[in-house]
C-alpha cells in the first residue's frame, strides 16, 4: 500500500484563491467532464442541480461498485489513488453544500477497501477532510447495486432494488436528501481539473481491454481516440494467426462494433450512434473464434442472473431471451424464434424499470445488426465460429492411443486400444481438452 | 397545461400523473401493481405509454404530465409491450382461472383477456411451486406476479413487515424471511395482503363443502350472522355502486342459500358495548388499567399478544361481537329454540380473515365457520343467486335488532363512538379518547403514549386502515385506478348515514338487548354475563 499522504492541493487552491462553490461548479462544467459510470451525464450539471436544492442535509456518494464483468478501472484507482477520491468528494461537498460522504465499494475488492480505509484514517488524522465526514460501505456483490437508486437503498440497509425515477437522487437520494452520486473514475478527474484549470483537462477515459489482443490491460486514452488506434496500436492487435472481427464495448449493457467500423472515435455520441455504449469502459476484443450468438447469450444470461427481479420485463424477459438464445445455440432455433428474440429485446429495453433491464438486450440487438449471417447460420445447424452445438469429433487419423479417453473429465470418449475412438456428444461438455492433448491432432472441433 | 393524448388536445389545470389524466378523459390504462393507497411501486410495467420524444416507454402510474406532452396509449409499440408483459407473466403461471379462488376480482385475468395475451407465447421455464397455507392464508406463488403490493401493505400499513423477496431475479419468490412459515412470524393474520393482491396468489381458506353439507343436514340448524360492514360491501360484486346498502337483499340471498335464520351481528355489537362500557366505567372509577384499549379487532389483539404483551391488562376483556354472538346463540338462543348447542351450526359472515383465527381461540369456539365477504360473493355466484334480483327482506328475531351505534362498529371510530354514546350521562369525568386504524398508526400512538407526550382513557384500535369497511376479507375495488381505501370510505359514509337515520340511538335503549339481560343474563356484572361474554388474553411474544 503506497499511495502517499495525499497533498490535497486542489482543496488548498480552493481555499487560497477563495473559490466559491459556484466557481468550483463552473470549472467542472467548463471542463466538459461527463460521468464515467455509464450514462455520461455532465458532472458539472449534476452538481449544480444539487447545489440548487434547499435542504438541511445533502450527501455525496462515490460509486465503487464496479460490477461489469471484465472491468477493473475503478479498482485500480481505489487502490492507487484513494486520497484523490477523498479530496474530490470534499470538493463536491463544498460545491453542493454537503457535509457527509459515502464510498460504496464492492466487498470483492478487499485491497481497495483496505487502501480506502487506510487513506481515510490518514486523512482524518491529518485533518485533510476538514469537517467533511466520510464512511465506507461494502456492497455484497450484486451488479444492480451499482445502479444509483439501488445503491442508495443498499446503503440505507434495504434490499438493493432500484426505485422508479423521478424522483432522481439529485432531489431525493440518500435518506430522502439531495445526493451527488458519481463514479470512481469521474471523481478521480476532479482534483486535477480544479488544480490545472478546465481548459487543460484532457478528457481521458480508461478502458479495460481484454480478449483476443496481444496486450490486454488498462489503457487511458483521450476521448475520441479511434478503436483502431486503441486495439492495434496500443494493445498490439490480434493474437498470432487470428483476425479480429469486433469489439464489445460497455459490458452487458453495451454492444458490439464490427471491425469495419473501427474508425469510430471512442466518445459518448459516436459509440452510441453505432449501437453500443461507452459504458464504464469495458472493452472485449473478439476474433473469429468467438460465436456472436453465444457471446450475446453470455451477456443476456449475466443480466438475467443479476436482475433484481423487481420488474416484469427484466425479470422474466431476460430469462426467456436467454432460453430462446439457448435454442439457437443448440441448433434448434427457428425463424419465428429469431423474430421473437428481436421483438422481446425491444420490449425489454422499452419497458424495464432501471438501466439494467433497459440495456440488457443491447448485446443481442447489436450482434443481430452486425452479424445477421451468424444468426442465420445457426438456424441451419451451423456455427461459423465452431463454438455451438458442434462438439468435438475424432477423425480417422486416430491411432487409438487412448490418451484422450483417460483425460476426458466426463468420460465421454470410448474405444478399444489401437482402434479409432469416438466421443459421445450427449456427455461431451465441449471443454476441448482432448483436441489439445491428441498427439496426432485427430480430434476436430467446430466445422 | 395542454397535452395531447392519442392526437387529441386536452387541458389540465392540476398537476397529475399520465394515468390520472388518461383516466379523466376516459382512456383506460391497465395497472397491476398500482393501487392508490399503496402508492407507486412501478414494478409490473403494464401501464406503459409512449411519450413522443422519449427514448423508452414510460409508466403512466408515476410519470407526471407536462406542458406540451404528446402521449400515445394506442400505438402498436405500446400495445405490443403490454401484451408481451402479460404473456411473460402468464408463461410460468398456474393458469387455472376457472377454478381460482380469486376469479371474481383478479386483475391479471382481466387484462390478459383484454389484451389477448397468449399463455403459450413463451415456453415455461420452471416447475410451479406448490401452494402453502398458513394463518388461514393460502399463498400460491405460481400465481404471484411479484408486484410487491403485499410486501408494501404488510410493512407500510401494518408495520408487521414479515413479507419480502427471497432470492432475486427470475428465481426470487415473495414470502417470509428464508421461506419461513407465516404462522411462526409476527403475522397478525389481518389479510390486508390478500385484499390487496391483484391476482390469485393470495386467498383465504374457506370450507365450503362442509357448509353445503351442513345446510343440507336436517339434523342441523344452520344460522348465519352478518357483520356490520358486509351490507355496504357485498353489492359491489353484483353491479351496485360501492357503498350501496344492500342489507335487505343480502338477507334474502342468505335465506336462499338455505340458512334457517339470518341474524345481524350489530345486535351483538350493542351487547359488546354494554359489557365493554361497564368495564370502562369500572376502570374509570378505580383508575386501574387505563387507558382501556378496545379488543373487538382480533388483528389488534394478535398484535398486542405478540408484540406488546405488556398492554394485555389494558385490553378490554369483553369478547368481540362475533364472540358474544356465538356464546348467546349457543346458550340463550338454543334454549329458546329448544335445541342443543351442538345442533346449531353458526356461520359468521365477516369482512375479515383474522376472524378465522379468532374462532380457534378457546372461548370463541361457539362460531363454527367464518366466511369473508369475498368468499360469500363466490358462493352466491356459484349457487346462481343474483343479489340484484333479490327482494328486500328483514333479519330474523330475536338476535338482530340493533341501535345505530352497533352498526358503527363496521368503521374506524365506531366502537369508541358507540361506547361513549352509551355512557354519556354516567361518566364520572370527561373521558379522553382516541381512534386509530392500521397497526402502523397504532404503533406510532403507542410510542407517543410511552414517551408520555399524550394521555388517553379510552383507545379504539382497528388493524385494517379505515376499519372493517376496509377489512382483509372485503372485495377489492374494480375501478381501473384501483382505490380500495376510497371504496372503504364510501362504505363508511353509508354506515354513518344509516346510523344517523336510526331512531334507536344507543345500545342500552335496544329492546332486544334489554330483553336478553332481563330474561337471561341479569346485568353486565352478573356471573353468567362475565362467564359468557368475557375472555382472556395471553402473552405470545
Ligand atoms: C445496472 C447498473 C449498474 C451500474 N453499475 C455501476 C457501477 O458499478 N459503477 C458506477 O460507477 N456506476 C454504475 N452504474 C451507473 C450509476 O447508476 C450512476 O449513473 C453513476 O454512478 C453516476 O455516476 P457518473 O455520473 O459519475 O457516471 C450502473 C447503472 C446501472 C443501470
Ligand atoms: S430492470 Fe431489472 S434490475 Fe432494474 S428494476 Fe427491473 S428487474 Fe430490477
Ligand atoms: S402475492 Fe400478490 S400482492 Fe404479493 S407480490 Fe405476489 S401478486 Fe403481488
Amino acid at each position: 500500500m503506497d499511495f502517499g499522504k495525499g497533498d490535497y492541493a486542489a482543496l488548498k487552491k480552493i481555499r487560497d484563491e477563495h473559490l466559491t462553490p459556484a466557481d468550483v461548479i463552473k470549472i467542472i462544467t467548463d471542463s466538459g467532464l461527463r460521468g464515467r459510470g455509464g450514462a455520461g451525464f455532465p458532472t458539472g450539471k449534476k452538481w449544480s442541480l444539487i447545489a440548487q436544492e434547499v435542504s438541511d442535509e445533502k450527501y455525496v456518494i462515490c460509486n465503487g461498485d464496479e460490477g461489469d464483468p471484465g472491468a477493473f478501472m475503478d479498482r485500480a484507482i481505489m487502490e492507487e489513488f484513494p486520497h484523490t477520491l477523498l479530496e474530490a468528494m470534499v470538493i463536491a461537498g463544498y460545491a453542493v453544500g454537503a457535509r457527509q460522504g459515502v464510498i460504496y465499494v464492492r466487498a470483492e475488492y478487499p485491497l481497495a477497501v483496505e487502501c480506502l480505509q487506510a487513506a481515510l484514517d490518514q486523512a482524518r488524522t491529518n485533518g485533510s477532510l476538514g469537517d467533511f465526514a466520510v464512511t465506507i460501505r461494502l456492497g455484497a456483490g450484486a451488479f444492480v447495486c451499482g445502479e444509483e437508486t439501488a445503491l442508495i437503498n443498499s446503503v440505507m440497509g434495504q434490499r438493493g432494488e432500484p426505485n422508479p425515477r423521478p424522483p432522481y437522487p439529485t432531489t431525493r437520494g440518500l435518506y430522502g436528501k439531495p445526493t451527488v452520486i458519481n463514479n470512481v473514475e469521474t471523481w478521480a478527474n476532479v482534483p486535477n481539473i480544479i488544480l490545472y484549470g478546465a481548459q487543460h483537462f484532457k478528457n481521458t477515459k480508461i478502458f479495460a481491454v481484454s480478449g483476443a489482443v496481444q496486450k490486454p490491460g488498462l489503457v487511458e486514452v483521450p476521448l475520441g481516440t479511434t478503436i483502431t488506434h486503441l486495439v492495434y496500436d496500443l494493445c498490439g492487435g490480434a493474437k498470432a494467426g487470428h483476425t479480429i472481427k469486433a469489439v464489445q464495448i460497455g459490458g452487458p449493457s453495451g454492444g458490439c462494433i464490427p471491425a469495419r467500423l473501427f474508425d469510430t472515435p471512442l466518445d459518448y455520441e459516436s459509440v452510441k450512434a453505432v449501437g453500443a455504449i461507452l459504458g464504464s469502459g469495458g472493452l472485449v476484443v473478439l476474433d473469429e473464434t468467438t460465436c456472436m450468438v453465444d457471446f450475446a447469450k453470455f451477456f443476456v444470461k449475466f443480466s438475467a442472473s443479476e436482475s433484481c427481479g423487481k420488474c416484469t420485463p427484466c425479470r422474466i424477459g431476460n430469462q426467456k431471451l436467454g432460453e430462446l438464445l439457448d435454442k439457437l445455440t443448440a441448433g434448434k432455433g427457428t425463424v419465428a424464434d429469431l423474430q421473437q428474440i428481436e421483438q422481446l429485446s425491444q420490449m425489454i429495453i422499452d419497458s424495464s424499470l432501471c438501466g439494467l433491464g433497459q440495456s440488457s438486450p443491447n448485446p443481442v440487438l447489436s450482434a443481430l445488426r452486425y452479424f445477421p449471417d451468424e444468426f442465420q447460420a445457426h438456424l441451419h445447424g451451423n456455427c461459423p465460429a465452431g463454438v455451438c452445438f458442434h462438439g468435438y469429433h475424432i477423425t480417422d487419423h486416430c491411432v487409438g492411443c487412448g490418451l484422450c479417453a483417460r483425460q476426458c473429465p466426463v468420460h465421454a470418449i470410448s474405444g478399444a486400444p489401437k482402434t479409432q475412438h469416438c466421443i459421445d456428444p450427449q456427455i461431451c461438455i465441449k471443454c476441448g481438452l482432448c483436441a489439445k492433448i491428441c498427439p496426432v491432432r485427430a480430434i476436430k472441433g467446430g466445422n | 397545461m395542454q397535452i395531447t393524448i392519442n392526437h387529441q388536445v386536452y387541458t389540465f389545470i392540476q398537476p397529475q400523473t399520465i394515468l390520472a389524466a388518461c383516466t379523466a378523459v376516459g382512456i383506460a390504462i391497465p395497472t397491476l401493481c398500482y393501487e392508490k393507497s399503496i402508492g407507486v411501486i412501478a414494478s409490473c410495467r403494464v401501464c406503459v405509454v409512449e411519450v413522443v420524444g422519449r427514448r423508452g416507454l414510460v409508466t403512466a402510474c408515476n410519470t407526471p404530465i407536462a406542458e406540451g406532452m404528446q402521449i400515445l396509449t394506442n400505438s402498436p409499440r405500446v400495445n405490443q409491450a403490454r401484451k408481451t408483459t402479460l404473456e411473460l407473466l402468464l408463461a410460468d403461471h398456474r393458469l387455472n382461472c376457472l377454478a381460482c379462488d380469486r376469479r371474481e376480482d383478479c386483475r391479471l385475468r382481466r387484462f390478459a383477456s383484454q389484451y389477448g395475451a397468449d399463455k403459450n407465447a413463451f415456453a415455461p421455464s420452471k416447475p410451479l411451486p406448490a401452494p402453502v397455507t398458513s394463518n388461514h392464508i393460502t399463498r400460491d406463488n405460481a400465481k404471484c406476479i411479484k408486484c410487491g403490493r403485499c410486501v408494501r401493505v404488510c410493512k407500510n400499513f401494518q408495520q408487521v413487515g414479515v413479507l419480502g423477496t427471497n432470492g432475486r431475479g427470475f428465481t426470487g419468490e415473495i414470502g417470509c424471511a428464508f421461506g419461513g412459515d407465516l404462522a411462526t412470524t409476527k403475522c397478525i393474520a389481518c389479510g390486508q395482503c390478500v385484499a390487496n393482491c391483484p391476482t390469485g396468489a393470495l386467498s383465504e381458506t374457506a370450507d365450503l363443502p362442509t357448509l353445503l353439507q351442513k345446510l343440507n343436514d336436517p339434523a342441523v340448524h344452520c344460522i348465519v350472522a352478518t357483520a356490520p360492514s358486509i351490507r355496504v360491501a357485498l353489492g359491489e360484486a353484483f353491479g351496485f355502486k360501492p357503498g350501496t346498502n344492500v342489507q335487505g337483499k343480502m338477507v334474502a340471498a342468505l335465506r336462499r342459500l338455505g340458512f334457517a335464520k339470518v341474524f345481524d351481528l350489530d345486535f351483538a355489537a350493542d351487547l359488546t358495548i354494554m359489557q365493554e362500557g361497564a368495564e370502562l366505567l369500572e376502570r374509570l372509577h378505580t383508575g386501574q388499567n387505563l387507558p382501556q384499549f378496545t379488543s373487538c379487532c382480533p388483528g389488534w389483539v394478535n398484535y398486542v399478544e405478540q408484540s406488546h404483551p405488556e398492554l394485555i391488562p389494558h385490553l378490554s376483556t369483553a369478547k368481540s361481537p362475533m364472540g358474544m354472538f356465538g356464546a348467546i346463540a349457543k346458550s340463550y338462543y338454543a334454549q329458546k329454540m329448544g335445541l342443543k348447542p351442538e345442533q346449531i351450526y353458526l356461520v359468521a359472515l365477516m369482512p375479515c380473515i383474522t376472524k378465522m383465527d379468532e374462532i380457534t381461540r378457546d372461548d370463541i369456539k361457539d362460531v363454527d365457520l367464518v366466511l369473508t365477504t369475498r368468499v360469500v360473493i363466490r358462493l352466491l355466484k356459484q349457487q346462481g343467486i343474483d343479489m340484484a334480483k333479490m327482494p328486500d327482506e328483514l333479519f330474523d328475531d330475536p338476535l338482530s335488532l340493533s341501535s345505530g351505534a352497533g352498526l358503527r362498529f363496521g368503521t374506524s371510530g365506531g366502537v369508541c363512538e358507540a361506547a361513549l354514546r352509551n355512557l354519556q350521562d354516567q361518566l364520572p369525568r370527561p373521558v379522553k379518547s382516541v381512534v386509530v386504524s392500521g397497526i402502523a398508526n397504532a404503533e406510532k400512538l403507542l410510542q407517543q403514549i410511552k414517551a408520555g407526550t399524550v394521555h388517553y382513557d379510552f383507545i379504539e384500535v382497528m388493524a385494517c386502515p379505515g376499519g372493517c369497511v376496509n377489512g382483509g376479507g372485503q372485495p377489492s375495488d374494480q375501478s381501473l385506478i384501483q382505490d380500495n381505501r376510497g371504496n372503504a370510505k364510501k362504505r363508511a359514509a353509508t354506515i354513518k348515514r344509516l346510523d344517523k337515520y336510526n331512531t334507536l340511538r344507543k345500545a342500552s335503549d335496544n329492546p332486544a338487548i334489554k330483553q336478553l339481560y332481563a330474561e337471561f343474563l341479569g346485568d353486565p356484572a352478573s356471573k353468567l354475563a362475565q362467564q359468557l361474554l368475557h375472555t382472556k388474553f395471553c402473552d405470545r411474544a
